[in-house]
């Protein structure tokens, strides 16, 4: 006998056909095979965010990146012609790195044997060079890898040959977030955190308003849910090739008391806005300008986050080292305050952000455990979570394509 | 002048404040942190009523300076009322000093932006 189907009304998911409703297999979170795969088939053919401009903000600036997932560590640095470049840290005499941490530099000198690379990654000085045999330095310069910056955004991809260039990646965000004053903020806090997690667990945890209400329930207990919207229901989703996006509710009714009522006298929070002028936002920062908005968040596949509000954005970057650990970092960006109140103000946003960042990472160790005993075989996913779904799809449509070829 | 009276260390008018500066004067985001957790909700509490009542005054009084050249004496005020916006979670929302339930602060690094 046919069960009558039961559908949420007006359902998202049901305008992204392919990506079915039915249960979703946790396979790809536990299986060591397929992290394997995701390896060679997501990662080392996608753009990946490493930092941002003002990380290498002048030639001879440089820092390094460590990536598990890429097995590999890297040097983004500004050359002396303004370009933005990116290396294997590694040195081409015996592979001993060349640099660590950030700073400035002239050139890079290997530890090992003295080896120097300028900062356009040209091999300048061997020492000894005469005991080695047909040696021509030209043919030793530091191995660069494709280094491309959108909005600010420093990527980097390891494939020899990308398929899609990172602005046909970044896709749709290229024009509809273009202008949003990503260049006008600064890096006002950074945390990291190694979750045994698989970083999809990580990922979906970050894109759908459903858990609000609960892991959210102390420290942001009525800001973006309300009796309008109890679940925090998102709006205005839009799921592209790879990419996501979707908007977070705010609640009109919210009532600022305490610190946060000090801290919106003095400017923006991250419960509350201040400026009431969307028109100066990109059509694709609260897409629908409406007034009960709280923050976007925009998903650029496969392992980067940004969440644009009014007067903030934070982005985080999910980095896999195994099947069932990652690292997690989030950065908050503000800007520059001009006075000492709206320092103190920004003060409320940094904190609460964090105090709700170690809430939201709380859950993700108990699932992961549960995924790998196998007492979970599948999700099952309601239609707000349509950004978890897709995830899940495109991870297996990347990695099958991957294996076809 | 007594003897007993502690050397001033904040701008004129905020004495009332002057025995916070040694303990609770911090300038920077993990030191902050690590002092909302390592102290009693008594504590807490005590300097969380004490600062909000001046946070008004503080603001009035900071914005006089550029805020990129602030005497010492305003920086440590400055560092109060941060220290002021650490631990109002801990007495507004949470009321324990930690956040419930949360991932474990000793794994969650605060990193120099």
């Amino acid at each position: 006998m046919n069960m009558p189907e039961r559908f949420p009304p007006n359902a998202i998911t049901l305008r992204y056909p392919e990506l079915g409703v039915g249960p979703v297999s946790t396979e790809p979170c536990r299986s060591p095979a397929y992290f394997e795969l995701e390896r060679e088939h997501i990662f080392k053919q996608s753009w990946l965010n490493v930092g941002r401009d003002e990380d290498a903000a002048k030639p001879g600036d440089y820092f390094v990146i460590d990536i598990d997932v890429l097995q590999s560590s890297f040097i983004i640095v500004r050359g002396q012609d303004g370009k933005m470049r990116a290396f294997h840290n590694a040195c081409c005499h015996r592979g001993n790195k060349v640099a660590a941490g950030k700073g400035h530099a002239t050139d890079f000198v290997c530890g090992f044997h003295g080896w120097a690379y300028g900062t356009e990654g040209q091999l300048n000085h061997v020492p000894d060079e005469d005991q080695f045999f047909n040696f021509d330095k030209a043919d030793y310069a530091l191995r660069e890898v494709n280094c491309d910056v959108w909005e600010g955004f420093i990527f980097i991809n390891v494939a020899p040959q990308p398929k899609e260039t990172l602005a046909e990646w970044v896709g749709e965000f290229k024009d509809t977030l273009a202008g949003y004053p990503f260049q006008d903020m600064y890096r006002v806090a950074l945390y990291r955190a190694k979750v045994k997690a698989n970083w999809k667990i990580i990922v979906d945890a970050f894109q759908e308003g459903y858990h609000v209400a609960f892991v959210h329930g102390r420290s942001i207990p009525n800001a973006f849910t309300g009796k309008q919207n109890p679940f925090c229901h998102i709006s205005a989703v839009d799921l592209y090739k790879r990419n996501r996006r979707g908007s977070i509710y705010a609640n009109p009714n919210h009532k600022a008391a305490g610190a946060e009522a000090v801290a919106m006298s003095c400017g923006s929070t991250l419960t509350q806005g201040t400026s009431a002028d969307m028109s100066s936002l990109p059509i694709g920062v609260n897409p629908e300008r409406k007034l009960e908005w709280g923050f976007d968040f925009n998903v650029i596949f496969p392992s980067f986050r940004f969440d644009p509000g009014q007067g903030w954005y934070f982005a985080d970057n999910f980095w896999p080292v195994s099947v069932d650990e990652s690292i997690y970092e989030i950065a908050l960006y503000m800007p520059k305050p001009r006075t000492a109140s709206e320092r103190i103000s920004q003060e409320y946003t940094r904190v609460l952000l964090r105090d709700a960042v170690s809430e939201d990472l709380s859950t993700l160790e108990s699932c992961q455990r549960a995924i790998m005993s196998g007492a979970m075989p599948n999700f099952v996913l309601s239609d707000m979570e349509v950004a978890v779904r897709h995830q899940y799809h495109v991870v297996d449509k990347m990695v099958r394509e991957g294996m076809a070829k | 002048m007594t003897q007993t009276k502690m050397a001033q260390t904040l701008p004129a008018g905020f004495d009332d404040l002057e025995r916070y500066v040694a303990g609770w004067s911090l300038d920077s985001e993990l030191l902050r942190n690590r002092k909302r957790i390592s102290s009693t909700m008594e504590e807490i509490t005590e300097f969380y009523k004490t600062l909000i009542a001046r946070m008004k005054a503080i603001t009035t009084h900071l914005d006089q300076h550029p805020i990129d050249n602030l005497p010492p004496a305003e920086t440590r005020l400055l560092n109060l009322a941060l220290m002021f916006m650490e631990v109002s979670p801990a007495v507004e929302l949470f009321h324990q000093p930690t956040v419930p339930d949360a991932f474990p602060m000793e794994r969650f690094e605060i990193l120099q932006p």
